[in-house]
């Protein structure tokens, strides 16, 4: 709103201040700056308006690592968003004016769910997706391959055959290729975690030359360091039902799982996240899952309106 | 009726139908239809009635005007995205480095405060502002890091400023 005019002093103080940013200040402009300020009372007030604005909320943000980032990606779409929230700690490269120019985004589609939302997707291709809550992915189909993004959350792939385009899942860590077959792809925080439901599919690293082969009712966590063999896991597509079956898990991992369907902020007290939970729990009705682990453990479950809930262990 | 001269609603009356057609003009530009623009131009008129503000008092009724409607803009835009994208910042957050409820509070509206003071302006103006305001960085860099002359910074700067001492004009 450029047009808007400022008085005389005002104009002078903001001019003041973009010299003193600059970087190349030195005592003789302290000076000058300091000699405007007391020539006229009308110089001090804009300049301690001007000062009250660059004040105490920017004094809080640098608190906060990502916050330049929030800033500066939550006007796009979700997927910006996501894309920078990825990338926090990466504003130095510049790399958010590249990534809203790429080329590519006209041929991205979107396809995600919100809080507590289930949903199942034919694509173009006739393959069917299912995505677990809060989870989001994007398309890029073309006549060589199938490329689904995982960007965030959990799903459930059953591949349509199509000889000439393999059907891929990337995610942070690295991509599973199917070959002809139904799996399951979590991003989980600092890894991927994938469950073979039907036939086969070949895991593979960003970036590296490893890669593993998982048949029928195997599984993996892909991480940084490697691909690491699971223990059975066909169990974790159960949300597919609207189940979350738990067997001998960690209470942080099952509070994890929950949280695609909690709206808002769920804390787990340090104490209490080593705890061991087993059982079958209704994603559809997460306070009543939750009420059922304060049960069964000894917790104690706070709710502070519907966006804070925090756990925690039990007094003696 | 006998109007009242000098009553704060006749004052006020003057000094809608002297900004109105400006204030309208100018919101339009932020909006994609005309209905907006003029339910923004009324509601920035209806808060300035609400607060019983002299307009006499105004010293730059532009700068206020504007600096309203935006705020205004923004809340029927963006507030509720931004907390959104905080809560799922959190969420991404490894527990040890998660801020106490406080802290939270305070983050999230020094947030919004800061976005809703730079709404409005180009991705790239922010993007330099934040550089220097959060960062410290000098304009060398920031130009270096955004592809643009130290001098284009400064203008980038100069734009910024300027909007965040108009927020300042209005309480």
């Amino acid at each position: 709103m450029s047009e808007v005019q400022l008085d005389a002093a005002a104009e002078q103080a903001i001019d003041w201040m973009v010299r003193l940013r600059s970087g190349h200040t030195d005592v003789r402009l302290q000076r000058q700056l300091q000699a405007w300020l007391n020539s006229d009372p009308a110089h001090a007030d804009a300049w301690a308006r001007l000062q009250r604005g660059l004040g105490a909320p920017y004094d809080n943000l640098r608190r906060m690592p990502g916050a330049a980032d929030l800033l500066l990606h939550q006007h796009g779409s979700r997927r910006q968003l996501l894309r920078g929230l990825a990338g926090l700690g990466l504003l130095g490269g510049g790399l958010w004016l590249t990534a809203s120019s790429t080329p590519v985004r006209d041929l991205i589609a979107d396809l995600r769910t919100s809080t507590g939302e289930r949903r199942s997707f034919t694509l173009e291709d006739g393959s069917r997706l299912s995505l677990n809550a809060g989870s989001s992915v994007d398309l890029a189909f073309d006549s060589n391959q199938r490329l689904i993004l995982l960007r965030h959350g959990e799903l459930v792939i059953q591949v349509a055959p199509d000889a000439q385009r393999p059907l891929i899942v990337r995610t942070a860590q690295g991509e599973a290729r199917a070959l002809g077959t139904r799996f399951l792809v979590s991003q989980e925080a600092h890894a991927t975690r994938l469950v073979v439901l039907e036939h086969r599919v070949r895991a593979s690293l960003a970036g590296q030359a490893q890669w593993r082969e998982l048949g029928e009712g195997e599984a993996a966590l892909m991480a940084a360091d490697g691909i690491h063999p699971l223990s059975q896991q066909t169990y974790r597509a159960d949300w597919l039902n609207g189940r979350l079956s738990v067997s001998d898990e960690p209470l942080e991992a099952v509070v994890d799982s929950l949280r695609p369907y909690l709206p808002g902020f769920v804390r787990i007290d340090p104490r209490a996240r080593q705890l061991r939970v087993q059982g079958v729990f209704p994603l559809d009705d997460p306070n009543r899952a939750l009420a059922a682990l304060g049960e069964t453990l000894p917790l104690e479950i706070r709710r502070f309106g519907p966006w804070l809930t925090l756990i925690s262990l039990r007094g003696p | 009726m006998v109007r009242v001269a000098g009553s704060l609603s006749s004052k006020l009356g003057f000094f809608f139908s002297d900004h109105h057609r400006w204030l309208l003009q100018h919101v339009q530009r932020y909006l994609d239809n005309r209905a907006d623009g003029e339910d923004t131009a009324a509601e920035t008129f209806c808060q300035i009635l609400a607060a019983r503000v002299d307009p006499q008092t105004i010293e730059q009724p532009r700068a206020y005007l504007s600096t309203i409607a935006r705020r205004l803009i923004y809340d029927r835009h963006r507030r509720r995205r931004l907390e959104r994208a905080y809560l799922d910042y959190l969420a991404l957050q490894p527990e040890a480095l998660e801020p106490s409820p406080e802290d939270r509070a305070l983050l999230l509206e020094a947030l919004l405060l800061v976005d809703r003071t730079l709404d409005g302006l180009p991705q790239v103006v922010r993007c330099a502002f934040l550089l220097s305001q959060l960062d410290g960085l000098g304009y060398a860099e920031i130009g270096r890091r955004l592809g643009v002359s130290e001098r284009t910074v400064g203008r980038y700067m100069k734009q910024a400023l300027r909007q965040i001492y108009l927020n300042e004009l209005v309480p």
